[in-house]
């Protein structure tokens, strides 16, 4: 099964990882990612830099799980043009 | 007495099926690996071609030559965009791929199919003039990322020339020509080559890759291939992550567990071999180990964190007996390791020598080894490697029995 979740901080999602334990689930964290991308003139040089989502985003193949482990789901989310995605 | 006799555990790069590899010996399944991937994973096959693997399936690899490995890599994600090349057209100057631009267009470009099947390569063809494409990558602080590809070139070219970044301001970055580090300005081979760029970054933001001919701003009259581009974030080359769109594509890491029972292990009196390449030289401790499920018991053959240095290690009760160690060539090449551990004695062997002796500290009482992990036993430190063969025996093996090995 595969989640994606936005975390309101870093932190927090870092504590939801640890909180895991050692485990066999893949996790990427992606962190904040970009909603809006920088511009750049005919010489590359930025003309304007990207804006970044406040939340902190965690893709994670859960192995072994058929739901959200317990604290995960109220973060889940299903974006219209995934940023990241799996092999 | 053959040692095959005597070989409790015995695992070459042969056969497999989803989520296992299988053991030569035993022969009753019992020493097995559980081999466990979250994704699908390329690898080289036979042919030379580059092929996907299903999710748990082993990687049996021959991108080292005729004889295949067990590969097992940590995880990775491609960064590129588009790394297939889908939407480039022949001509001349030709369309760029989708989610590329052209830097520079005074030549042709010639769409062939990439070494995996179901991508694209570019060949770009100059006469006297520069032909060069671009992506835009944002990349994050103090992180370190390897962009490398695979060329066919029928000039010596300077590197900067066909490959190189405008990154974030204060990033490092060091050229690498077939995994030797090299001045950018060093030629590339004709023929086959891998280049790639380590690219260490202080502050987040864009970098601009570039890739073609007559990137430094010299004309050439060249041509030059370049297939399965790949920006990760990972101090060296992994296998192939495939991506089509602007979304990042992360491959899981590989495992191989569970081979063995009680029944094929000695903790009291025992020897561990391996016969692999390590992926990487330095970095973080990578480990196979003989445990009882856990990183307290152990006996492992250990890559250390510390360039080109192998230990042999025996843990008790959650505390370090002996540590042998060695500081090799290179362990990026083909090494045959080997730890004895019997009683007080503790012996690592590399390449049929012996190394280094501990003559102090001992073994558990009784036998509590129950598995051999690619990990410490708990599923951390996971081994990072082309592995040909893994070996256990419940004896200590000899100077000359471990040389003919």
């Amino acid at each position: 099964m595969i989640g994606k979740y936005e975390f309101d901080s870093k932190e927090q999602a870092e504590a939801k990882i640890k909180a895991l334990g050692i485990n066999s689930h893949t996790i990427v964290t992606l962190g904040n990612l970009i909603i809006i991308d920088g511009t750049f003139d005919e010489n590359d040089v930025e003309i304007t830099t990207p804006i970044r989502s406040e939340l902190y985003a965690v893709d994670v193949i859960w192995r072994g799980l058929i739901d959200h482990p317990y604290g995960w789901k109220y973060y889940s989310m299903t974006p219209n043009n995934p940023k990241h995605s799996f092999l | 007495m053959s040692l095959y006799t005597d070989i409790k555990i015995l695992t070459t790069a042969n056969g497999y099926k989803v989520d296992k590899l299988y053991s030569v010996k035993p022969t009753n399944g019992d020493g097995d690996f559980t081999a466990i991937r979250n994704t699908t994973a390329t690898y080289e096959n036979s042919s030379g071609a580059i092929v996907s693997a299903a999710t748990d399936v082993p990687r049996l690899d021959y991108s080292d030559g005729s004889c295949p490995t067990v590969l097992l890599e940590p995880a990775s994600s491609n960064i590129f965009s588009n790394s297939g090349f889908s939407g480039a057209v022949s001509g001349t100057p030709g369309t760029p791929p989708t989610y590329w631009d052209f830097n520079k267009s005074g030549g042709s470009l010639t769409v062939e199919t990439s070494k995996y099947s179901a991508g694209n390569k570019l060949k770009f063809s100059t006469s006297n003039a520069r032909h060069i494409v671009k992506e835009s990558i944002y990349l994050n602080a103090s992180t370190t990322y390897l962009c490398s590809m695979l060329v066919n070139s029928d000039l010596a070219i300077a590197l900067r020339e066909i490959l190189y970044t405008s990154s974030p301001s204060g990033a490092t970055i060091v050229w690498y020509i077939n995994g030797v580090e090299s001045n950018f300005s060093t030629n590339i081979p004709t023929g086959d080559s891998v280049i790639s760029m380590k690219i260490t970054t202080v502050s987040s933001g864009y970098s601009q890759v570039f890739f073609g001919i007559g990137i430094y701003g010299n004309s050439f009259t060249a041509n030059i291939t370049f297939d399965l581009p790949q920006l990760e974030p990972l101090p060296y080359r992994t296998s192939y992550i495939p991506t089509v769109t602007t979304s990042l594509v992360s491959r899981a890491l590989d495992s191989i567990i569970d081979s063995g029972t009680s029944a094929d292990f000695n903790s009291v009196s025992g020897t561990l071999y391996l016969k692999a390449k390590a992926l990487v030289s330095s970095g973080t401790d990578r480990v196979l180990s003989a445990n009882d499920g856990t990183a307290a018991n152990s006996a492992s053959i250990v890559y250390d964190s510390v360039a080109n240095t192998v230990n042999g290690v025996y843990t008790k009760a959650g505390v370090v007996i002996a540590t042998c160690t060695a500081v090799i060539t290179d362990v990026t090449a083909t090494n045959k390791i080997a730890f004895t551990y019997e009683g007080s004695s503790f012996k690592l062997y590399v390449n049929g020598s012996l190394e280094h002796t501990i003559s102090s500290g001992s073994v558990t009482a009784s036998n509590v080894f129950n598995s051999l992990d690619s990990n410490q036993g708990d599923n951390t430190l996971h081994l990072e490697a082309k592995v040909y063969e893994i070996q256990s025996y419940s004896k200590v093996l000899t100077l000359l029995e471990v040389a003919s090995l």
